[in-house]
């Protein structure tokens, strides 16, 4: 059991290894930073009423999509739109050509960031690069929290 | 398949057979001799060994128009497909060879072999097919929509590459295969150089170039959905484009599910939260500590105060380790152990949402013993999470 958990960790570490730029890495540095920043920002008290909760529920969220956005960088599509949507610009208008050629990709281009305006191809694309930086995303949320409860659990 | 841009091509297999001169033939034998002495490496031609029937391409126009793109693993060269220039330069084996990439080999033919190639055929086509006669007749119209079509892709070339190789190839992993064909293209081409990309039509095939660009955008898009597959997991077990991409929508979304409800227990659990980030990236900056080391290294670092605890948990390890870190953690709270202990042992192969609730219930329950305000405030806000996720 241990070694089919540790194997996926080995493969991890050594691309680690190999390149030290890696995009968890980022990921995980950029949302650890954001996260500080917010922990400023907040009552030390656990929230008190449901709109406190939602707003640091909203203000956690917002850190966690613009590290994601942010340490990919300007050069995917799903970042730029992401970051966009972010800042509450104008959304990008659909391109109504392109509707008619896609057979099933229009749920896809509502769910991936910025899908709305790009045609079926680069759309598959930018899918697969979101869907990376999602599980990375998770991933380093998730191992954040195992260590946060683990630490509480003493307090 | 990785040729982005439709061109021109050859089509269809005509079938002249019966009226090609012994002297082209011969020819033509040489010549093959003569390359496969240039490329020992690669295997026979394999279209023109047991070919005793030359067989003329239809479109000798195009030829002179602009090069030749192999297509390499996708398509099979076409045994209709002779001309003369055709192997004077390019390599055929290297492109047959290398089936992964699609080689461009540039090949630029001035005008005479077209003028050539159309007197044979008016030689030849007598007997040939209707299709032939037709195509004969009408060669200059279709010459001219080729050039429409060339210059059409030469605007969409340019952008793309600057003219020293002749390879336009978008992705990068394509990019690096492709240093060998170019180089190979360099030698083989001291005319000036054309920017086209050919795609090769199969055997009854479509060969008007918005045919073309659809077959291409297809085969770019399955390319995708391929690894996209490799990506989403259980995806391989889907059949159809249309089930395929359900699962890829399922899996974004749950992806994003997930972000979500880990970022509400983290702004549950933020305030409390000692973040030990220089500690953290130091510990990103040398990974070197292989995985079998952590679990004693956790210890350590637990031992010695659990701000510790918290950078080394940060960690890209979870599993077995975290486990143990647990078991320690527990050890002074007899109370609860097998509790705990249940818990963390689910912990242990992939931590599901089920998991993590438990997890977080346990830890509310702990709570519970020492301080009752807070894990309040932590029942009511899962309630809250349990209503969001069964919405």
């Amino acid at each position: 059991m241990s070694s089919l958990s540790q194997n996926p960790k080995k493969t991890l570490l050594f691309s680690a290894m190999k390149n030290p730029n890696t995009l968890k890495k980022k990921l995980a540095s950029r949302f650890l930073k954001a996260m500080k920043k917010l922990k400023y920002k907040m009552s030390p008290s656990p929230p008190a009423s449901i709109a406190e909760k939602k707003r640091r529920h909203r203000a956690v969220r917002a850190a966690a999509y613009a590290s994601m956005a942010s340490a990919v960088g300007p050069r995917r599509a799903w970042s730029r739109a992401l970051l966009r949507k972010m800042k509450g610009r104008k959304r990008a208008r659909r391109n109504p050509g392109n509707m008619n050629t896609r057979f099933g990709l229009n749920h896809l281009c509502d769910i991936v960031p910025g899908g709305e305006a790009m045609d079926s191809c680069s759309l598959l694309n930018e899918t697969a690069h979101y869907i990376k930086c999602l599980v990375a995303q998770v991933q380093i949320m998730r191992e954040i929290l195992h260590s946060s409860s683990s630490s509480s659990t003493i307090l | 398949m990785n040729s982005r841009l439709p061109e021109m091509l050859h089509c269809l297999n005509s079938t002249t057979s019966e009226n090609c001169e012994m002297s082209v033939l011969e020819r033509q034998r040489s010549r093959l001799k003569q390359q496969e002495q240039l490329t020992h490496h690669h295997p026979p031609i394999p279209y023109f060994n047991g070919n005793d029937h030359l067989a003329y391409s239809g479109f000798h126009g195009d030829q002179a128009l602009s090069d030749l793109v192999l297509n390499g693993g996708a398509m099979k060269p076409d045994p209709g497909v002779e001309h003369d220039d055709f192997r004077r330069f390019m390599n055929y084996g290297t492109g047959t060879t290398d089936f992964q990439m699609s080689c461009a080999l540039p090949r630029t033919v001035s005008c005479p072999p077209y003028v050539a190639a159309a007197s044979v055929d008016s030689a030849a086509g007598k007997e040939s097919c209707k299709k032939r006669k037709a195509h004969n007749l009408k060669i200059a119209a279709e010459e001219k929509k080729m050039k429409g079509c060339a210059e059409e892709e030469s605007k969409i070339t340019e952008q793309n590459s600057n003219s020293k190789s002749t390879t336009t190839t978008i992705s990068t992993s394509a990019n690096k295969n492709n240093k060998g064909p170019s180089a190979n293209a360099k030698k083989a081409s001291d005319a000036p150089k054309t920017d086209y990309i050919h795609v090769r039509a199969r055997r009854g095939q479509a060969t008007d170039s918005h045919s073309l660009a659809e077959r291409v955008r297809r085969e770019k898009i399955s390319e995708r959905m391929k690894y996209l597959q490799d990506l989403v997991p259980g995806c391989n077990k889907v059949t159809g484009k249309a089930g395929m991409l359900d699962e890829i929508i399922n899996y974004v979304q749950s992806l994003q599910r997930q972000v979500e409800f880990l970022s509400m227990k983290l702004a549950a659990i933020n305030p409390r939260l000692d973040f030990d980030i220089e500690n953290y990236i130091l510990k990103e900056m040398f990974p070197a500590c292989p995985p079998a080391m952590e679990p004693d290294h956790s210890h350590l670092q637990f031992n010695t105060s659990v701000e510790e605890v918290s950078g080394s948990g940060l960690e890209m390890v979870v599993g077995p380790m975290d486990a143990t870190l647990r078991r320690t953690i527990s050890a002074p709270i007899t109370v609860q152990q097998s509790f705990l202990d249940s818990s963390s042992l689910n912990q242990i192969q992939q931590v599901t949402w089920e998991d993590e609730l438990r997890n977080l219930y346990s830890m509310e329950y702990q709570q519970g013993r020492s301080t009752p305000f807070i894990s309040q405030q932590i029942t009511g806000f899962l309630e809250a999470n349990h209503v969001k996720l069964e919405m």
